[in-house]
């Protein structure tokens, strides 16, 4: 069997309605989100500030000043025909058009993670959640409605810090450590109504933190406590990838897998638009070579989140 | 009588035995599977499917000729579609 793998080529953010664009109207300062060198600017602030604030709720930004001096806009928000339009300078997410402001913000906020990755080399992009056990990074890699986000905030709820939900940097740049788990500070989304069966330490958790709704998506943005979510930049060594399979029914079991198998996972679930297929091949293997991945096969998130503890949580909390 | 051999174009990452390959053309990842894998590596050198049907003959033993034969028409148009192969 031969397969093509479905590497991410398409931009980190939703897809939009592409518009002709006339009489565009930038409005509202530039604010810089902090990098690992310098800032990232994105321009037009004022038009989709609010919703942006509520997707990136740990990721430091404040509005530029005169001060300043002048830095490259790597991402423009202007006014065009009712909506929204985000450009990125030769970015994947180059005019497109939304209508309504948390939908240019989700734009917004990938073409800032495609900086953000473009300044980390020998870097990926993970659809994954991710939690800190003792000082370690469990990544939790998986497609949509796989289910990170629920099960990386049941243990979240448990006490572990969330280090990232739905995106999550991987790197395996430094050296003496296996690789590195980067949090971006994205806030957690959770969908709508809350499964009873989640339990009352999930939905009280989750009910205590909401920070604003995406009703079309019929989810919940959260923004955790102070100390319970690290900060964008924080860098943890990854100690283990954690595949995530979700089932209608059946038992949780923990099982690793093959080096092949991680290296299709970590292709399938990863984006790098700025680096070449080859590139993206050999840091796929770089990682499934110094860090250990299993499939996490489930169907209950609460059991599936004791089960990691249990498997898990030991030997790193006593580090 | 046709030839195949691999496009010296692809670069390969092999891991665990079984091989990734880099389209240079457009950038995409192919996965091969142990199977695939083997055609793969059989082809570093130009060959007919004759000789290629006798390598995994010999390499399958309990499976039917016919299949195999089958299974290898299949695999050979897949990878020349997608120009890991070059028919000659």
């Amino acid at each position: 069997m031969m397969m093509r793998m479905p590497r991410a080529t398409a931009p980190l953010s939703p897809q939009a309605d592409p518009k002709q664009s006339h009489g565009v109207a930038e409005v509202g300062g530039t604010c810089r989100f902090s990098a690992s060198v310098g800032s990232i600017r994105i321009a037009g602030w004022g038009l989709i500030g609010a919703a942006l604030d509520t997707l990136t709720p740990h990721w430091p930004h404040r509005l530029a000043g005169a001060a300043d001096g002048p830095e490259p806009v790597h991402v423009s928000v202007i006014a065009d025909k009712g909506g929204y339009r985000v450009v990125t300078p030769g970015g994947n997410v180059a005019a497109l058009w939304f209508a309504d402001p948390l939908s240019a913000a989700h734009a917004a906020a990938g073409a800032l993670i495609e900086a953000r990755l473009a300044r980390e080399p020998d870097a990926l992009a993970v659809h994954a959640a991710a939690v800190v056990m003792g000082n370690r990074a469990l990544v939790l890699m998986g497609a949509s409605q796989s289910g990170k986000s629920t099960l990386a905030l049941h243990l979240a709820a448990a006490g572990r810090v969330l280090l990232g939900d739905d995106r999550i940097l991987l790197s395996a740049h430094e050296p003496g450590v296996a690789a590195i788990a980067i949090a971006l500070g994205l806030a957690p989304k959770v969908r709508l109504p809350v499964p009873h069966d989640l339990g009352p330490r999930f939905r009280n958790f989750v009910a205590a933190r909401e920070n604003g709704r995406d009703d079309a998506a019929g989810a919940a943005f959260l923004a955790l406590m102070p100390g319970e979510q690290a900060a964008h930049g924080e860098r943890v060594p990854v100690a283990a990838l954690i595949h995530l399979s979700r089932q209608n029914i059946g038992p949780t079991r923990i099982f690793p897998i093959s080096r092949s198998q991680a290296v299709r996972a970590i292709i399938d679930q990863g984006a790098a638009p700025h680096l070449p297929g080859g590139a993206i091949l050999a840091l796929a293997a770089k990682i499934s070579a110094r860090v250990p991945t299993f499939t996490l096969s489930y169907s209950s998130s609460r059991r599936a989140a004791d089960a990691l503890i249990a498997r898990f949580g030991k030997d790193f909390d006593a580090e | 009588m046709t030839q195949y051999r691999r496009n010296p174009g692809f670069s390969e990452t092999a891991v665990d035995g079984e091989a990734f390959l880099v389209d240079p053309g457009n950038d995409e990842i192919y996965y091969l599977d142990q199977i695939t894998t083997g055609l793969w590596r059989v082809l570093s050198e130009p060959k007919t499917r004759s000789e290629i049907l006798m390598l995994f003959s010999a390499a399958f033993p309990d499976v039917d000729v016919d299949r195999l034969d089958a299974d290898l028409i299949a695999a050979l148009a897949d990878m020349v579609a997608r120009g890991l192969v070059v028919a000659e």
